[in-house]
């Protein structure tokens, strides 16, 4: 029988101080709390507090018919803005009973991918931004930018595409503008080697994530961490090949890990960097695989909205959609009720959420100056872990109409401009 | 792997705690479309630990969260795992669901099988006031410490409806 | 003799406006050069003088749990040693203001005070990040003196080899006598090694990229300077700008105090003039090389790293040079 029981505390010394870091920070993008005990520079214990950006997503979803709730779904997030749609789509199309054409399965790969490449490039900055290697930063996000202009290009928008919608895709990728995705695929595939060279040949840059940050391959499976953190400690899980769905039902992937680099998997950082930079390779091939397979046909199984929506309305049952985003596992479970325009239930885990245990045995055993890499290195989106509520703890209510919040804006311009 | 052996075991296992089971098969794939599968199994609330056990020591899964359903007298959680990670369509979710009277609201941790389960288990308590007997760290995750209401539980509304605070009125149905 | 004292104040005051000036100047280059390296625009030459200005407008915060009085003196502090400091090299071709008055070991305190004064007022600030920033100075100044130290002593005992009876110490006996051309081959190399460590000393003096740790942003949120705003942190911006000049100027004086003036044969006005234009181009060049181009290339290292490589390879290296130097004697 497993003894699954990990060693959740470091032994051996007394904490001199303790340092809180957050939920304002220089190394953190986005609010949480971390409460550190420190002995020296050695960390000891580490405390975490999530959920300041805990907005009543899933309140609000349930008091919502499906589409409009499709929308909220797509605004959980920014950087893993399609995942979400993704998985929340699957969901209720399993629950509902609803069909995707081939050629909007193939439309979804493609956008989620190109978020994979935009997504991954923009940790890479974050992460040598957190090492102090600003040089890298710039030059990743420039790099960044052509993935960003091929989404506008495409979906119209750079971040919240709006593309996926129940039963299909709203919007097509015409031949016109297969050239311009090539374009940028080759741009891509020219510079891959040279992010590789800068990040993963770079001493100083070894120096600093070599062995920091260590999760190993037994603590990742009990702790259930998700995505490209548990590839990088060797456990090979990834939705794309464990429960193919959409196009990656098609092709023959891999879950990648650092053996694919040729180094044996420790789980620190500098593997985190590997198999994020592999992970960018593997999209470019996975997007020519699409748009060189892209099938013909129909968008969507029912292209009337209100058709859409009496359909989902009649339909009852439950659906569980999984979609492997740049951070991870995203899962969403529904349950329709028949003749509810609204969801009886509605549960969203975004990655972060399953990784988030995870940072603790990360943690502990490094020194200070590791805590923001090795809290960038999980590729934290908190947007997406905290959901539900916007909380007045005074207890008052106040309900602004939209009219006066614009009012409100407006004067509070022209105090400033004076 | 079939997903048949997965709940036939169970239920040569388990035998009569498992109440309802249900396996939901669903093809992917445009060129030569496969079977993956879901798999739902109903337990008892006294019987979710032994069920968990079984899983964890058969079948090395993975937890991806606990979800809960309010039905009015009861809440319903969904213990939302996965097994079979690590091979190409190796994977089947499976959701053990175990029904919770409101009125004795307790559940046993997983905790000391599966540690991951901590960051679900806490929310499930913060969110519904379930009480899960044994875990490790029973603190607020995702709201504000000294936050006493309770935003899942539908019994609860007006409770927590007093301390929301809604930036813009959204068509007179957020009320 | 009112006369000199009147003429000596007057220099003194040219050399520390011009002193902070050229220190602003070279750090509005410092950030555009930088820039433009990692493909940004970056912004105008003029932007230090707006941030110092800025700076002095603001308001001076003082957090509850700091020790007020030691938080207020600690940038004077700093910046007053680091004006002194100016008084005793050998700026544009010009001797010391204060030659006379002290030497190369009294530099060498000179240079270790304003990080002193960091460090104080990193632990009068009262806040945890400061203290940590506090800390990780100290250490730092612990792993770089070693090497620094073994340089200045190295080249000074060289030349009292070579020019016996001159106070060799001086700045002006060493800007005057340059070693390059008074040792035989194996000194040239040790002398070579002894540039290469004190190169490497440079950004650590400065606390730049990969060395600065005490103030590392992403870490410990400013560290050092994390309480520090308005007046006073304007005077340590001044003081840091003021260092970088004299940390390049020292280098200059020890190891390039050539001039073009008399290679060219050109005295009076226009001799001054040269000579001191390509001082202002040594000392670009030394910021370039030392400082500009090893904070874009180069992730900023951990404390503990820092001192292993300044204690073993550094120091090793310096060490090195020093015997080379002292073998070339015998050869």
């Amino acid at each position: 029988m497993n003894n699954r029981s990990i060693d959740l505390e470091v032994g051996g010394s007394t904490a001199c101080y303790s340092v809180p870091v957050g939920p304002v920070h220089p190394a953190l993008k986005e609010p949480i709390r971390f409460q550190f005990e420190l002995d020296g520079e050695r960390i000891v214990g580490v405390d975490i507090k999530p959920g300041f950006v805990h907005r009543g997503i899933e309140y609000m979803g349930m008091r919502r018919n499906l589409i409009q709730t499709l929308y909220l779904a797509e605004r959980i997030c920014g950087i893993c803005s399609i995942s979400h749609p993704l998985a929340f789509t699957q969901a209720v199309e399993n629950a509902a009973g609803i069909e995707v054409p081939p050629r909007a399965q193939y439309i979804r790969t493609i956008i989620g991918e190109l978020e994979r490449i935009h997504s991954h490039l923009l940790w890479a900055g974050i992460g040598a931004h957190e090492l102090g290697f600003d040089t890298l930063l710039h030059l990743v996000w420039k790099v960044r930018e052509k993935a960003m202009d091929l989404l506008e290009q495409l979906t119209g928008n750079r971040v919240d595409y709006a593309i996926p919608i129940f039963g299909g895709v709203r919007r097509d990728i015409p031949k016109e503008k297969a050239p311009l995705a090539y374009e940028a695929l080759d741009y891509y595939k020219r510079l891959l080697q040279d992010l590789i060279d800068a990040f993963l040949h770079d001493k100083s840059v070894e120096m600093r994530t070599r062995n920091i940050g260590v999760m190993t391959y037994d603590q990742a499976v009990a702790l259930c961490a998700v995505g490209p953190t548990t590839r990088a400690s060797g456990v090979k899980k990834d939705v794309r090949v464990d429960m193919p769905y959409l196009a990656y039902a098609d092709m023959d992937l891999h879950a990648i890990t650092p053996e694919d680099y040729g180094t044996e998997p420790i789980g620190d950082v500098f593997d985190n960097i590997i198999v994020r930079l592999l992970e960018v390779g593997q999209a470019i091939e996975i997007i020519e695989f699409c748009l060189e397979n892209l099938p013909e046909g129909e968008l969507t199984s029912i292209p009337k909205v209100p058709a859409l929506l009496a359909a989902l309305k009649k339909a009852s049952g439950e659906g569980i959609g999984r979609h492997e985003a740049p951070r991870g596992e995203v899962f969403h479970y529904v349950r329709l009720e028949e003749d509810v325009e609204e969801m009886a239930v509605w549960k969203v885990r975004a990655p972060t959420y399953g990784n988030l245990i995870g940072w603790v045995p990360k943690f502990l055993g490094d020194e200070v100056a590791d805590i923001p890499i090795v809290a960038a290195s999980i590729d934290p989106c908190m947007c997406c872990m905290d959901r539900v509520h916007l909380v007045d703890g005074v207890g008052a209510e106040s309900v602004k109409t939209k009219t006066e919040l614009v009012r409100l804006s407006r004067e509070k311009t022209r105090r400033i401009c004076g | 792997m079939n997903p048949e052996q997965i709940l036939s075991s169970f239920k040569e296992s388990l035998g009569e705690k498992v109440l309802d089971d249900r396996t939901v098969e669903r093809k992917v794939g445009t060129v030569a479309p496969k079977s993956v599968y879901d798999l739902w199994l109903t337990v008892d609330r006294s019987d979710l630990h032994d069920a968990v056990a079984y899983l964890c020591a058969e079948y090395n899964p993975h937890l991806t969260v606990i979800s809960g359903d309010d039905l009015g007298d009861d809440v319903a959680f969904n213990y939302h795992f996965t097994t079979g990670w690590g091979e190409r369509y190796g994977e089947a979710t499976l959701t053990i669901r175990t029904v919770v009277p409101k009125n004795d609201f307790r559940l046993p941790t997983i905790c000391d099988l599966l540690p991951g389960a901590q960051t679900s288990e806490r929310e499930k308590h913060e969110f519904f006031g379930l009480e899960v007997e044994g875990i490790p760290d029973d603190r607020n995750l995702f709201l504000p410490e000294d936050m006493t209401i309770h935003p899942w539980r539908k019994d609860l509304q007006a409770e927590t409806d007093k301390q929301v605070k809604r930036l813009v009125k959204w068509e007179e149905r957020d009320e | 003799m009112s006369a000199t004292i009147v003429h000596a104040v007057w220099q003194g005051i040219v050399i520390l406006f011009g002193g902070a000036l050229l220190g602003m100047v070279y750090k509005g280059f410092d950030r555009k050069l930088a820039a433009q390296m990692q493909g940004r625009i970056g912004p105008p030459l003029r932007q230090p003088f707006y941030d110092v200005v800025k700076l002095m407008v603001k308001e001076n915060v003082v957090p509850d749990h700091a020790v007020g009085w030691l938080y207020n003196l600690m940038p004077l502090l700093s910046l007053a040693a680091v004006g002194t400091l100016l008084f005793y090299l050998p700026l544009g071709g010009f001797k010391p203001l204060l030659g006379g008055y002290g030497d190369l070991i009294l530099i060498l305190y000179l240079l270790a005070v304003p990080s002193l004064a960091m460090v104080v007022g990193g632990f009068a600030a009262g806040s945890p990040f400061a203290t940590v920033g506090a800390q990780r100075e100290m250490v730092m100044m612990m792993a770089y003196e070693f090497p620094l130290a073994i340089t200045f002593l190295s080249i000074a005992w060289r030349l009292s080899v070579v020019l016996p009876g001159q106070p060799i110490f001086s700045l002006t006996t060493l800007a005057a006598n340059p070693l390059w051309g008074l040792v035989g081959p194996i000194g040239f190399i040790g002398l070579l090694l002894l540039f290469l460590s004190l190169f490497i000393v440079t950004p650590a003096e400065l606390a730049k990229i990969p060395f600065d740790i005490p103030e590392a942003e992403t870490e410990i949120a400013g560290g050092l300077l994390a309480e520090y705003s308005g007046r006073n942190l304007a005077m340590f911006y001044l003081g840091d700008a003021i260092k970088m000049v004299a940390m390049a100027s020292l280098m200059v004086a020890l190891f390039f105090p050539y001039g073009l003036a008399n290679l060219f044969h050109v005295t009076g006005a226009w001799g001054g003039l040269i000579d001191v234009a390509f001082f202002l181009v040594k000392v670009f060049v030394v910021i370039f090389v030392a400082v500009i181009t090893v904070r874009v290339g180069f992730a900023r290292l951990k404390v503990g790293q820092v001192t292993r490589l300044f204690w073993l390879p550094v120091t090793g290296v310096s060490l090195l040079g020093m015997l080379l130097l002292a073998l070339d004697r015998f050869v």
